[in-house]
């Protein structure tokens, strides 16, 4: 009997908090996203020509360490490249010559650079 | 700033856990080499997405995918640790002695389950017993799992499901990757992968590990080692050659493991049967394998194409347990010729011929002390056929897929392999499949039980017999995707239902007389598996994944009626908890699992194994181009209490002389906490 009680409270426990993660995420899916204290960042996008998901791989593993480098988003689908990146750090001529360098094309898309906020 | 940053709370209370790399690509290298590159463009890379275990919305199966992120989540070192934090598949060991792991899928052995290396059936025979510990995690770049019954291509065998490796690639552009792992009970590995292309059409990708475990453990004062010592050397070459019209992928691989363990001081040469010399277990594998998959597109398109699979692979082994020993070898075989066309956007078809065959040259001894007995056993296996597979598609709402092989199979003659998969997708927040089959496949006793030799038991019945076992498997699937989280595809809460139901299985039963081991053929045995996932990514970066699992196995004994399995846990529960900083520079891992109880066979203490938790957590520190980790296995240090079963001489020690000594009767863990900590380093071309 203990033993079936035991099994039965760490069943919901599971479950409460399966429960209330979810409760917490759809929560936060409906409230406006809290906008963090402004920095200086760019937004960019390069089309580019990767072939398969190794190239996708290789491009992310290497961009995303690049000094200045915020978040990064490489799509194969698209074959785009959207770097935010912080402006007084870096900047679209090094990310074009890290794109090369690593073999790909880098061309940047129309009005894509898109600075967000200023410190 | 914590109310601003709330993850950083989250991320306070996973302090000091190991984390694993990012990376999510998947490149199945599928049944047809034509077509084997699936580099899918249908995918995103958002930095913030790490995937390490997911359940594929895309396949037409309940396919679970551990991805490079989800190897690199624990210290999992080979195949068999990789499953550490799957709830579909549980790790155990066959016996207290020589370190062979053996997996559980839908709650049957791991024999049942099977194994493919990029659609190439391997880790069969004797390489099954230890065949999981020979292959490297770092070598993997995921593992697919798909419970219930799979597509007739690579053969009638899967009865619970299978699993699918899929190796580093070629074309990976990665001219060094280095990996060294230490453990804190001496273990040591080191890994090195290296991918570049040899002009324009060919690739190659050598690999190697090197590992070794070098001073014993006796953790549990049992006087038996907790993990064998071990040397373990492997190496593989894999090859691409490719064009437009044309792709040939082959490879080669070997590998020697000696492994010692049982009490300290063995020795095999010396050990004679009621000496009061420690007694143990001293294992050599040897493995040379070779495949070719040669694929031609028939059309521009590639909708239609011819494949031909080759595989060859010599196992020996030479496993000494006490006074008595196996030694094997084995030759086996692998062809599939194919043809694939797809005729429309709706239909599509597969047919070929397959065979398998197996020579096998076994010399056993059996020195115990009510048996004393030589069995030279040379069987040879032959299974061949012809298969047709049928999918329609109506667009990406509904897939039918209807396969039927039809084998020959020796003795038993022809027989017929049907199976059945439905995936109906009528929203885009739910996919609903429905999956059925045969599965057939010619048992080893001896093989498929290794634990039955670290016993004193005599071996009754059909033991040297291989007969075909047979089953049915069906269940089904319904996931629903969420609409909260950071990413919807990862939202998903998803219930299986998975029945395989045997009407011919072998099974050792050590219930029938005190100091024996019968083997033989029951009609009725089954296990009916029902699953719960859920997984969410609440807040940017954390993912959050829940299984429950319960298992309810009954098996028909002679000596006990329908029963439940014996060392089977009817329930475990897996909690996954990561968290990654911005571009995942650290990344932070916690895995914890709760193991139900288990029947106990009734020469054990007790009716029933205890519930009992294992903790794991990993933290890594990502620089560019290499990686950092430590991290924790058992974090709460639980072990089996009494793994040796049998009388104790005067002095205390258990006497591996008598009838009574077993050391397989394993439910639960035999290391104790155990910490690791390592570096890998990637050199991109």
């Amino acid at each position: 009997m203990k033993r079936i009680l035991l099994h039965l409270s760490l069943v919901l426990s599971f479950l409460l908090m399966a429960g209330m993660t979810s409760s917490y995420a759809y929560a936060s899916s409906q409230k406006p996203r809290k906008e963090k204290a402004s920095e200086t960042l760019t937004t960019v996008t390069f089309t580019t020509n990767m072939h398969c998901r190794n190239c996708q791989k290789k491009l992310t593993e290497n961009l995303s360490f690049m000094k200045g480098v915020k978040d990064l988003e490489v799509s194969l689908e698209k074959q785009e490249i959207t770097l935010k990146y912080d402006s007084r750090k870096t900047g679209e001529d090094a990310f074009v010559k890290e794109i090369n360098r690593l073999g790909y094309k880098a061309e940047k898309k129309a009005d894509s650079a898109v600075p967000q906020k200023v410190k | 700033m914590l109310r601003e940053k709330p993850h950083l709370l989250l991320a306070a209370g996973f302090f000091l856990f190991v984390s694993s790399l990012p990376g999510i690509c998947q490149n199945a290298d599928s049944l047809a080499a034509a077509y084997s590159r699936v580099d899918s463009l249908h995918s995103s890379v958002v930095l913030s997405r790490r995937d390490a275990n997911y359940l594929s919305k895309g396949k037409d199966m309940r396919v679970e995918v551990i991805s490079s992120a989800g190897l690199q989540k624990m210290a999992c070192c080979n195949l068999a640790e990789s499953f550490e934090n799957s709830a579909s598949v549980t790790v155990g060991y066959s016996d207290a002695v020589t370190g062979a792991r053996q997996i559980r899928l839908l709650g049957l052995s791991g024999v049942y389950t099977q194994m493919l290396d990029e659609n190439r059936p391997f880790m069969r025979g004797l390489a099954a017993p230890w065949g999981l510990g020979f292959v490297p995690g770092q070598w993997l770049e995921s593992i697919q799992i798909a419970k219930g019954s799979p597509s007739v291509v690579n053969g009638g065998e899967s009865m619970t499901g299978q699993i699918n490796i899929e190796h580093r690639k070629p074309t990976d552009e990665i001219p060094l990757f280095l990996a060294l792992n230490g453990m804190s009970d001496s273990r040591m590995i080191l890994d090195f992968v290296s991918s570049f292309p040899l002009g324009e059409r060919f690739y190659t990708a050598l690999m190697g590990h090197v590992e070794g475990n070098f001073m014993t453990h006796d953790m549990n004062g049992d006087g038996f080692m907790d993990d064998p010592k071990s040397l373990q050397f492997n190496v593989s070459d894999r090859w691409l050659y490719y064009t437009p019209s044309l792709q040939v992928r082959f490879g080669i691989r070997a590998l020697q493991d000696h492994r010692q363990g049982g009490q300290s001081g063995y020795d095999k040469v010396a050990y004679t049967f009621g000496s009061t010399a420690p007694w143990g277990s001293d294992v050599t594998n040897r493995s040379l394998g070779a495949y070719l998959k040669v694929g031609v597109p028939l059309r521009d398109d590639q909708s239609s194409s011819v494949a031909a699979i080759v595989d060859y692979t010599y196992n020996a082994v030479d496993a000494f347990f006490g006074a008595s020993c196996l030694l094997g070898k084995q030759h086996s075989a692998f062809l599939n010729l194919l043809y694939r066309n797809q005729v429309n956007e709706s239909h599509d078809f597969t047919v070929g011929l397959s065979a398998t065959a197996d020579r096998y040259d076994k010399n056993i001894l059996r020195a115990v002390a009510s048996q004393d007995v030589m069995l030279p056993l040379a069987p040879s296996f032959f299974v061949g056929g012809a298969y047709g597979e049928y999918t329609f598609h109506s667009g990406d709402v509904f897939t039918a897929i209807l396969g039927a092989r039809l084998d020959y199979y020796g003795n038993e003659g022809v027989r017929a392999v049907p199976r059945a998969t439905l995936k109906w997708q009528p929203a885009s927040w739910l996919v609903l499949r429905a999956n059925g089959g045969r599965g057939l496949r010619y048992s080893d006793p001896l093989i498929d039980n290794i634990g039955v030799f670290s016993t004193g038991k005599k071996w009754s019945g059909d033991y040297d017999a291989s007969p075909l076992e047979k089953s049915w498997t069906y269940g089904g699937n319904a996931t629903f995707y969420l609409p909260f989280g950071q990413n919807e595809e990862t939202s998903y809460v998803s219930f299986d239902f998975f029945r395989c139901a045997f009407s011919s299985q072998m099974v050792p039963d050590y219930e029938m007389k005190a100091g024996e081991i019968a083997f033989y053929v029951t009609p009725d045995s089954y296990t009916n598996n029902y699953q719960m996932d859920f997984s969410v990514e609440p807040i940017e970066r954390f993912t959050l994944g829940l299984t429950a699992r319960f298992t309810d196995a009954k098996v028909l004994l002679k000596s006990k009626g329908l029963v439940e399995k014996p060392l089977l846990p009817r329930f475990k529960g897996v909690l996954n908890l990561q968290y990654r900083t911005n571009l995942s520079r650290w990344i932070f891992d916690f895995t914890a699992a709760l193991n139900g109880s288990a029947r106990l066979y009734d020469f054990m203490e007790g009716d029933r194994s205890p519930l009992y938790p294992l903790l794991y957590a990993q933290v890594t520190r990502r620089f560019k181009g290499w990686d950092i980790y430590i991290g924790g296995e058992n974090l709460t240090n639980f072990t089996q209490k009494s793994v040796i079963q049998g009388p104790r001489r005067a002095d205390g020690s258990f006497d591996p002389s008598s009838a009574l000594f077993d050391a397989s009767a394993v439910w639960g863990p035999l290391m104790g906490i155990r910490l690791d900590a390592g570096i890998r380093i990637t050199i991109w071309k």
